[in-house]
């Protein structure tokens, strides 16, 4: 090599230490506000929407340890605009740095915007590249810039204990929080409709002057509108539906035994068969469960009492009834809201029919809004008792 | 000769595959969902066949002409004027399709990267892929080998992750609006599928050629078994609707991971290996456009074309189309119908001519007999 090609070669290499200093459109920390949550509100009966997003505050963070709080560890802007992307936009007229919107776990959206339409929401959260497709999409209970002003118990961030609620809900089957792809997914499929979490303070709980929050029942959606809401009961009756309870109890009364039977519940599958009957088609649903007892009142009044066995088949048996009868009931509960008073179709037994019968589906897709309310559901649960727990005490009256 | 080097069956295989595997797991997945739903999946087992047609007669052909390629035997087979014609038909063809991938990775890249002009990405493609033309068909070939196991592995990665996620009923139902509109839909994969008439240009230097129909094939059904893999996995994920309704549905896909709330965010894995593969697509077509042109005007030196032939190329891809919703347009309503009639059409035009050649060349001699 040439002592010329050398020089030039020496050349070009320090050049490339140029582009090593870093990014061109790099973001340092100190210039990002990290929002954990990001609310929508409309007004001005949906001419206008409020953004309100909960940033952390990254100040708090640093100094741990030192129990001072008196800064808080989060702050909350809004702005508004007249779509959702104008009003993020917005923002940075007050808030002085750049928003960050990857590290959101939740985005809530008002009741009133809701009712009136989540479509441009949707529409805004898919286009976005930086919203996560696992952020929650929870329909808030009032406003949501108010909602997500408070400051709940435990948690620094409420949008922490927000979604630690979700979690935990989701454990104990007690809600369903559709991720945005879920409810992406079910809005763009013509024969689902969505559901969301929502979210309700709850003022007279407070402690230390925060009030408590919690997990409400479910928000029915028609196509992108909501329809209604689901109380606890009915939001259990849709997860053994699609399958999605998790884990949970069922207290039953029970003439064999004294006082009252918890049945813990630990493994549920649901399976939706459409099927064609007398030229109409019907779906036939069959609940699976499986559980354990959680407690057994007075099992215990008179010691050294008959442990050999006997009368166990008959409880058994009638707590596995009662089991049943409690499912039965809850389904029978969501079906009846859904079905016949919002007319939504959440449970995707449409989107079942036209995978399994897909010729039925043709004829009747047309029909399906009018068919839908009337919709024979043929309803089959078998609870199944694995065990009596860390005991085998129980009292037959 | 212009070209000394010589290819390796393997290597034959691993170039076609990353072919198939870059921009065509690009661009056919949201648009072929959104044509033929569900049956996608039975419209690329259909584009396979098409596609073994098409490899079948330019099997026959790459025979028939030893060591030569198509640019140089649609001389010998209709004659000077026609033949130059069709072949210059075949380079601009290369030459769009190294465009059109060229732009199609770059509108993806920013819808990524936003703040980046399109043109750094264009010119980044172009001046990368200049430089591999330049070293010939055995560098690039070797580069094949080394990234096709890199791609499959990441693939086989991230498939894994996704099947926490997946939920097999949507697969379903099959068949729903009958033959026609899968077999139209088929079209789509078909057109880049076709892409793989490059086999046409590689064949001459293969070192055993008899055995290019094993080896290109082997190549169509392992990229063509990725494609199925994404589009079941889309289906399964996403549902045909929503995948139907995002620009790039497999990047979305690799965003779903979720391991553990711990493997998270590795759709760069996707995006690296992608990029990958798309940099030996646009590379084999800058190659062959320049090799082409050379053939063609009887030059000793495909070289100094290579440059020129850049500068086209990244001005054509800014030409191509003004935005990434028109050329979505292109490539649904035109492009399929323009890739298979040179594709299928004008090679099988040759096939047939120098059918009629030969049998006319055989009665002939048992004629003079």
């Amino acid at each position: 090599m040439s002592q010329k090609k050398k020089i030039i070669i020496m050349f070009l290499a320090a050049l490339l230490l140029y582009l090593h200093a870093g990014c061109w459109s790099r973001r340092e920390i100190n210039e990002l506000a990290f929002v954990m949550a990001l609310g929508i509100d409309s007004l001005d009966g949906g001419k206008l929407y409020k953004v309100s997003v909960q940033t952390a505050n990254t100040k708090t963070f640093a100094k741990e340890g030192s129990g001072s709080t008196e800064e808080k560890s989060f702050a909350v802007y809004t702005a508004t605009g007249a779509t959702p992307a104008e009003a993020v936009r917005n923002l940075s007229q007050q808030l002085p740095r750049r928003l960050l919107l990857s590290h959101c776990r939740l985005v809530l959206i008002s009741e009133n915007l809701a009712k009136s339409g989540v479509e441009p929401v949707l529409d805004f959260l898919q286009r976005n590249r930086e919203v996560r497709e696992t952020v929650w999409v929870l329909v808030a209970k009032g406003q949501a810039d108010v909602l997500l002003e408070q400051e709940f118990d435990m948690e620094d961030i409420p949008a922490d204990t927000l979604s630690r609620l979700i979690k935990l809900g989701e454990e104990t089957s007690r809600g369903y929080a559709a991720t945005k792809r879920d409810f992406l997914y079910k809005l763009t499929t013509a024969r689902i409709d969505p559901v969301a979490a929502s979210v309700e303070v709850l003022p007279d709980v407070a402690r230390e002057g925060k009030p408590g929050v919690q997990l409400g029942g479910l928000a029915v959606f028609r196509a992108d509108k909501l329809a209604g809401w689901l109380d606890a009961k009915e939001t259990r009756g849709f997860l053994w539906v699609t399958g999605e309870a998790a884990a949970g109890s069922i207290v039953l009364d029970s003439p064999l035994v004294p006082g009252k039977v918890t049945f813990e519940f630990l493994r549920v599958q649901s399976r939706v068969t459409p099927q064609v009957r007398d030229g109409r088609v019907v779906i036939l649903l069959d609940v699976e469960t499986q559980g354990d007892l959680g407690d057994l009142a007075e099992p215990w009044v008179s010691r050294g009492q008959d442990n050999s066995g006997g009368g166990m088949e008959e409880l058994i048996k009638e707590v596995e009834r009662g089991v049943q009868e409690t499912i039965e009931d809850e389904i029978l509960a969501a079906l009846h809201r859904v079905q016949r008073e919002y007319k939504a179709d959440i449970f995707g037994f449409g989107d079942a029919i036209h995978r399994r019968l897909p010729n039925e589906w043709r004829k009747i897709e047309e029909r399906w809004d009018e068919i839908y309310p009337s919709l024979e559901i043929h309803i089959k649960v078998s609870a199944n008792l694995r065990s009596s727990g860390q005991t085998c005490h129980y009292r037959h009256r | 000769m212009l070209e000394d080097g010589r290819i390796s069956g393997r290597q034959f295989t691993t170039l076609i595959f990353l072919i198939i595997v870059s921009i065509t797991v690009l661009q056919v997945p949201p648009l072929l969902l959104g044509l033929a739903g569900q049956d996608s999946v039975l419209a690329v087992l259909i584009a396979v066949i098409i596609d073994g047609v098409v490899a079948a007669v330019l099997y026959f052909l790459g025979l028939r002409y030893p060591r030569k390629t198509f640019i140089q035997y649609s001389e010998d087979i209709l004659g000077k004027i026609p033949g130059k014609f069709a072949a210059v038909i075949f380079i601009q063809f290369f030459l769009l399709v190294a465009a059109l991938s060229i732009r199609g990775m770059s509108d993806f890249l920013v819808t990524i990267m936003p703040e980046t002009p399109l043109t750094v990405f264009i010119i980044a493609f172009t001046l990368v892929s200049a430089f591999v033309a330049r070293g010939g068909i055995e560098s690039l070939a070797r580069m094949s080998e080394i990234i096709a196991p890199v791609y499959i592995a990441a693939i086989v990665f991230l498939m894994a992750l996704l099947l926490p996620e997946m939920d097999f009923s949507r697969v379903l139902p099959l068949f729903r609006y009958g033959a026609k509109p899968v077999i139209m839909a088929s079209l789509l994969p078909a057109s880049w599928f076709g892409i793989c008439i490059i086999m046409a240009m590689f064949m001459a230097y293969h070192h055993r050629p008899e055995k290019t129909f094993t080896v290109k094939m082997t190549g169509v059904v392992m990229g063509a078994s990725v494609l199925l893999l994404l589009l079941i996995a889309c289906i399964a994920v996403l549902g045909v609707e929503y995948a139907s309704m995002l620009s790039y549905p497999v990047y979305i896909l690799a965003r779903q991971i979720s391991l553990a709330d711990f493997i998270e965010r590795v759709e760069v894995i996707w995006v690296a290996v992608w990029l990958l593969a798309g940099f030996i697509t646009i590379s084999s077509l800058h190659y062959v456009s320049a090799l082409g042109t050379a053939q063609l005007f009887g030059l000793r030196e495909y070289r100094p074309l290579v440059l020129p032939l850049g500068i086209m190329l990244a001005s054509f891809s800014f030409l191509i189309y003004p935005n990434a919703m028109s050329g979505v347009k292109f490539i649904l309503q035109i492009f399929p119908f323009y890739a298979l009639s040179i594709e299928g059409g004008l090679t099988t035009l040759l096939f047939l001519i120098a059918l009629v050649k030969l049998l006319t060349n055989k009665l002939g001699k048992e004629r003079r007999r």
